[in-house]
């Protein structure tokens, strides 16, 4: 674990570069034949999109380690990736709607890949308000982690939703398999964004972890204290 | 070949706006989170669970 905190701020710096470097890429990207500038949108609410699917993977990663080894740190990495990913999808879906006025002509539809990221977002606040309901820590892991599990068939309808129903929201623009529909000078920009959140998301979590692992450490400090002013008052 | 004849800037403007206050406030809100919790856990004379050595007790 030290060597993710010596990690961090090298995936902070990184991260940042290639940010600037995706900024740089986007403002000089062309405009998009039908969309004009609104395709500028795209460079940040795909790699959105992305990370709040990855952020779940991990989550249900974690909580099927924690389920099954009864580690706490795995307890610890799956309750960090929650609200991540739960900032990813707002984004996702708020940069959605602001795409959807001037492309689409409506903020919303209920849309199968629209309904099933709102679904997404509404498990990540659903998770994080189960974990703080159940006072009993361990009680409070296993059901989240039930909870993240049962979720996480929001997933395969998220990524295949475009293909299983006749949906507004176009075919994937990005790993849907076979090449990408993007010309180069518009794709370029997409992947150095989508790697810069990746590193984002990897920064994120690992201050989140951090925060996690330092709030519950003091908790039991805290008890351990208090224990110990019982028994010799 | 169509020529581009909209210009949709202030969506745009509006998605990285939102994007900015959105990360860049959890990052910036975060960041000090996890300073003050560590910095309460030193002067309980602990050591951070990610700044441990493997094996170390808290």
């Amino acid at each position: 674990m030290k060597r993710l905190a010596k990690l961090q701020p090298l995936l902070g710096w990184a991260t940042l570069l290639l940010l600037v470097a995706g900024g740089w890429l986007i403002a000089n990207a062309p405009m998009d034949f039908q969309q004009g500038n609104s395709v500028r949108i795209i460079y940040l609410h795909v790699p959105s999109a992305k990370m709040s699917l990855l952020m779940y993977l991990a989550a249900t990663a974690c909580s099927v380690m924690y389920l099954w080894k009864k580690n706490e740190s795995m307890d610890i990495l799956a309750e960090a990736a929650v609200p991540v990913g739960a900032l990813f999808t707002a984004v996702t879906l708020a940069s959605g709607s602001i795409w959807g006025k001037p492309m689409w002509g409506t903020w919303w539809a209920w849309d199968a890949r629209l309904t099933s990221m709102l679904v997404l977002l509404i498990l990540y606040v659903g998770l994080m308000a189960l974990r703080s309901a159940i006072d009993n820590p361990v009680k409070s892991a296993q059901a989240t982690a039930v909870m993240v599990l049962i979720g996480a068939v929001d997933l395969p309808i998220i990524h295949f939703s475009v293909q299983w129903w006749r949906t507004l929201h176009q075919p994937a623009s990005l790993g849907g398999g076979g090449t990408p529909r993007i010309e180069g000078a518009l794709l370029t920009p997409l992947l150095v964004m989508a790697v810069a959140f990746i590193g984002l998301g990897g920064y994120l979590w690992a201050l989140r972890t951090r925060t996690v692992a330092a709030q519950r450490q003091l908790d039991a400090l805290e008890h351990a204290e208090e224990d110990h002013d019982d028994a010799h008052p | 070949m169509t020529t581009p004849t909209l210009d949709y800037t202030p969506y745009v403007l509006a998605v990285y706006t939102v994007a900015l206050v959105v990360y860049g406030g959890a990052l910036w809100s975060w960041r000090r989170q996890a300073a003050q919790l560590e910095q309460r856990l030193r002067e309980h004379g602990a050591t951070p669970w990610l700044e441990r050595n493997p094996g170390e007790p808290s």
